[in-house]
This record gives C-alpha cells, sequence and structure tokens, in this order.
C-alpha cells in the first residue's frame, strides 16, 4: 500500500518537471491574432553606468542624460503575418531599456545610416524580417549589461493585433 | 545556401593562394590593398584607461584601426566583433595583433564608457578618444567621413553617418588595406596572418 502511494507521488513529480520545462521553452515564438515574432536576437551589450566626471572634458551642453543613453543595443526578430489585413508594427517598449524605437540602417556608397522609422509594414499573408542591414529595434538607455544567452523581455506595439510579448535571446553574433 | 558557397569560396581561395605562393609569386589579399604602401599618419589618442596611445609605439604590431561610436547599432558592433574573432582565431599569432576602436562620438563616448564598451569585444583592445579638433586631425587623415544628424524624434537626440573601413597597419607601421564592410572574418584571418608572416 505504502509502495503505491509512492510510486503515485514519483508521477505526479515528474508531470509537474515536464510541465516546467515546457513552459520554459515557450519564449522561442509568440503571437497575437495573426501576427506571429519568432528568432528574436540582440547582441551581447554593456548597461547604463553612473554618468561621472570625466577626464577628458565633455563639450558644454552634453547632459548626463545624453551620455547614459550611449549605452544600446538592438532587436531583430521576424514578423509573420497569416491574416488578409496588412498590419504595422507602430512601438515597442521593455523593461530592459529607457526607450526601444523603430529604427532603420541603411548604406548609401561608403556612408551608414541609421534613421528612425514611424512604423514597419507587415504585408497581409506576408513576412518582414527585423535584421542587420535593415529594420531594428533600437533599445536606449540599457539597465542592465546583457551577456549571451540572456533573455530580454520586448513587448512590441502593433496597429491592428495590438500588443505582443516577446523573448528576444542575446547571441554572440 | 549563401555560407556554403562561402566557405567553398573560402576554400578555393586558399587552394589558389597555396599553389600561388607555391610558384613564388605570393598570395591572395583580399581587403582593398594599397599598392605602394604609405606610411600611415602618425597620431596621439587616450585610451579607455587614460594611457597615451601612440601609433607609431605599436611597431612590430599588425594593427586593426575601426572609427566609429558606442550608440552605433550594427555596423560598429560587428566590425569590431570581426576584428576580435579574427584575433582568436590567429591562435599563436594572436599577440601580434592589436585591435583599435577610435570613437567619432567623443561627447558620448566618455573613457568611461568606452572601457565598458570595449569590454564586449576583446580584453586587449584598446578604445581611443581625444578632443574635437585632435580627433578631426586624425579622421581627416585616414579619411574617415562622418556627419552629425541630429534625430529630434529620437531618446538618441543625434546619430552619426560615417564610413566604416578597417584599416590594417603593418608592423612597420605602413598602411597596406583599407577593407571595406561585408568581408568576413576568414579574409580579415588570411590577410592579417600573411602580415603577421611577412618578412621585413
Amino acid at each position: 500500500m505504502i509502495g503505491r502511494v509512492w510510486f503515485l507521488w514519483v508521477v505526479v513529480g515528474l508531470w509537474a518537471l515536464a510541465g516546467c520545462s515546457a513552459s520554459a521553452n515557450s519564449g522561442a515564438s509568440a503571437s497575437a491574432g495573426p501576427i506571429q515574432v519568432s528568432n528574436a536576437w540582440m547582441r551581447p551589450a554593456v548597461g547604463m553606468e553612473e554618468a561621472q566626471p570625466d577626464a577628458m572634458a565633455t563639450p558644454v551642453g552634453a547632459s548626463a542624460a545624453l551620455m547614459a543613453s550611449a549605452a544600446n543595443d538592438v532587436a531583430y526578430m521576424t514578423l509573420r503575418n497569416t491574416g488578409q489585413t496588412p498590419d504595422r508594427l507602430v512601438g515597442a517598449r521593455s523593461e530592459a531599456a529607457n526607450a526601444v524605437e523603430l529604427h532603420i540602417e541603411e548604406q548609401k556608397g561608403d556612408m551608414m545610416q541609421m534613421r528612425p522609422v514611424d512604423g514597419i509594414a507587415v504585408p497581409a499573408y506576408g513576412e518582414v524580417k527585423l535584421e542587420p542591414g535593415g529594420f531594428h529595434l533600437m533599445l536606449i538607455g540599457l539597465k542592465r549589461d546583457l551577456k549571451v544567452g540572456d533573455k530580454v523581455t520586448i513587448k512590441i506595439q502593433f496597429e491592428r493585433a495590438g500588443e505582443v510579448e516577446i523573448q528576444a535571446e542575446v547571441r554572440a553574433q | 545556401m549563401m555560407r556554403k558557397k562561402a566557405i567553398l569560396s573560402s576554400w578555393l581561395w586558399l587552394a589558389a593562394a597555396l599553389v600561388l605562393s607555391a610558384c613564388g609569386s605570393g598570395y591572395s589579399l583580399r581587403g582593398g590593398v594599397i599598392e605602394p604602401p604609405k606610411f600611415a599618419p602618425d597620431f596621439t589618442l587616450t585610451d579607455q584607461n587614460g594611457r597615451a596611445f601612440r601609433l607609431s609605439d605599436q611597431r612590430g604590431k599588425i594593427v586593426l584601426i575601426f572609427f566609429g561610436y558606442s550608440a552605433c547599432p550594427n555596423v560598429c558592433p560587428v566590425s569590431v566583433a570581426q576584428m576580435a574573432a579574427a584575433r582568436r582565431e590567429l591562435l599563436q599569432e594572436a599577440n601580434d595583433v592589436q585591435g583599435v576602436f577610435v570613437t567619432i562620438d567623443p561627447e558620448r563616448d566618455s573613457q568611461s564608457r568606452l572601457q565598458r564598451y570595449m569590454s564586449v569585444f576583446d580584453p586587449t583592445f584598446l578604445g581611443l578618444r581625444g578632443s574635437d579638433d585632435e580627433l578631426q586631425s586624425v579622421m581627416k587623415a585616414y579619411g574617415v567621413t562622418a556627419v552629425r544628424k541630429e534625430e529630434p524624434n529620437s531618446a538618441l537626440g543625434y546619430s552619426i553617418d560615417h564610413s566604416a573601413f578597417i584599416y590594417v597597419i603593418d608592423r612597420t607601421g605602413r598602411l597596406r588595406e583599407i577593407m571595406p564592410y561585408g568581408l568576413q572574418v576568414d579574409d580579415l584571418v588570411n590577410d592579417v596572418r600573411f602580415y603577421v608572416h611577412e618578412k621585413g
């Protein structure tokens, strides 16, 4: 009798463990309505420092906030729209940064440029990749260091589908 | 597919280089080779530890220089990470290589900021800054273009449009290559290895 109860406890325990590992793996992709987000990743980066007096004079007008804002990182991902209506990524926020903006990077001849954009269109039944050399999320004012293997929660806002919470993985490259 | 192709082509290049070197006619370099090489303009800036860095003090090492800024989203971290990866792949020759990042944004890239930024890549790499005048003269000497763009709708405040080359300087202080953005780590390894083993 005691042996049987013991066996039951083991079964319950294993079942609970299996449940835990399943939910831990669920961060790889996320969706809201017809929008699916996958393969979200970032690079290692260092977080903000306390703005401190520098050995070399800082030009007048460079505020502590500006100096601090130099701690940034970029997030890339794939956005897929399985629906028949076009949608647009219009904003983002994260607990890991002071601000998250939508940017585009472009190469014009030998010159590299970066510009903010208002939104990123996700066509009906289509896909848009945020990837090096193109669209990205810019995380400005990182609140902590990001090391390989870390996960960063980012909430991204679509015009129609609403907010999607994603986990971006910090990768070596 | 692209990657397979790249790996295949790098093997072909290696094979071609071996054949060529066996014939005594040399090695195949992949960056933008400067012919004839000229002496790299000397300069003195300050590294992330507050120490003076003079380029001409680096004689005996292969120096790789990239001009960029720490708020740069992709091109700068990729280029410096490639320099770091190349140095790691060079193994026993790694000590002959000095990686250098020169900020074009001294307003935001303070000394302590550079200290933290450089720690992401390679502990031996140096992050340099100076006064606006000092940096302007170095950038001019190396043909670096940087144009500040105000971004009132961004928390960044401004961004900087900039050129993105890796400058390769040999043991004798001559500027040998200006590598365009987009080359792969093995291209860098290939060329740096040539300069490490070069005689005279």
